[in-house]
């Protein structure tokens, strides 16, 4: 299963602009990270991500994206888990 | 010591469902101790804070893999996590559903009030 | 700030989570304040590894599949508007 896991991340960093991924479960421990992603913050990501939810309960889940001068990180969180994807503007 | 009090009593609101912060010797006694009403008064007992440092953390470290740094204990309700700071000892109380990670993020805010007190205990 | 189309509501926090201002759908949105004020503080806290170091991130997006949430946090008050979403700026995850 990780195996899988891991083939998409490795996918998704070969993306243009995408500098780091991370994975997190429900209780915000880190599955996966990669590049300039900090498995550090998988909890506060993973937090995000579920204060986002309860913003609007029912109306699915949100993407969150924070954005400076640089780049970008993208948070979305499906099914319990989260994905963050760490960018730079191009 | 007040204000290493405080920041931490700081710290303990800064992750939902976190109920309590305790910072022990290797005996169990608290030198530092904040906690919601609602932290389970069991885990709050030097009899249960000394287990980690006196018994768990030593026999987990001659599994083979190295020194061992933190315990993470989840139970029906409640996840304890304890980091062993030679010669100190954190344990952080929280609801089941509370974010783990973030729980152990907290190590690095917490480090410093452990050197602080760990030079004071040394001295 | 009420004229600009496309715009759903405006609410207006100081820092504290206070709401100074409000118009539209998040008029007097107490609820929505406490849970965006929440995440700027988690944000906060951890630059969460966004390069500029000096102040994190300069705008936070909460993506929904017709509007948005964009909030900005100016001189000690935090802006949020919610935005009907154009085709144009939609963010693709």
């Amino acid at each position: 299963m990780d195996k899988e896991v891991q083939k998409c991340v490795e996918e998704l960093m070969t993306s243009p602009g995408v500098v780091g991924v991370l994975c997190a479960d429900r209780q915000g421990m880190c599955l996966t990270s990669q590049g300039v992603a900090n498995s550090n913050y998988s909890g506060s990501l993973t937090s995000l991500s579920h204060l986002a939810t309860t913003l609007e309960p029912g109306k699915g889940d949100p993407v969150i994206l924070f954005e400076n001068h640089e780049s970008q990180c993208l948070i979305h969180q499906n099914m319990g888990m989260t994905l963050a994807v760490y960018k730079t503007n191009t | 010591m007040e204000e290493l009090r405080k920041y931490v009593a700081c710290i303990l609101q800064r992750v939902d469902g976190l109920l309590a912060i305790i910072i022990t010797d290797r005996d169990g006694v608290p030198l530092v101790k904040v906690a919601l009403d609602s932290a389970p008064e069991m885990a709050l007992r030097p009899s249960y804070l000394s287990t980690f440092s006196a018994m768990a953390t030593d026999q987990a470290g001659k599994l083979g893999v190295g020194k061992n740094n933190k315990i993470i204990s989840i139970y029906s309700n409640y996840q304890v996590i304890q980091m062993n700071k030679s010669p100190l000892t954190i344990s952080l109380i929280a609801s089941k559903t509370a974010n783990t990670g973030q729980l152990v993020n907290l190590e690095n805010d917490l480090l410093v009030v452990v050197n602080d007190l760990a030079s004071s205990v040394v001295d | 700030m009420d004229s600009l189309p496309n715009q759903l509501g405006y609410l207006l926090l100081d820092e504290d989570g206070a709401v100074i201002a409000s118009n539209g759908d998040l008029e007097n949105d107490e609820r929505i304040g406490g849970i965006i004020v929440k995440m700027l503080r988690t944000a906060h806290k951890q630059e969460l590894g966004l390069n500029d170091e000096k102040d994190g991130f300069q705008r936070m997006t909460i993506n929904y599949p017709d509007h948005c949430y964009i909030v900005c946090v100016s001189n000690k008050r935090i802006h949020i508007a919610k935005r009907l979403v154009s085709p144009a700026s939609e963010v693709i995850a």
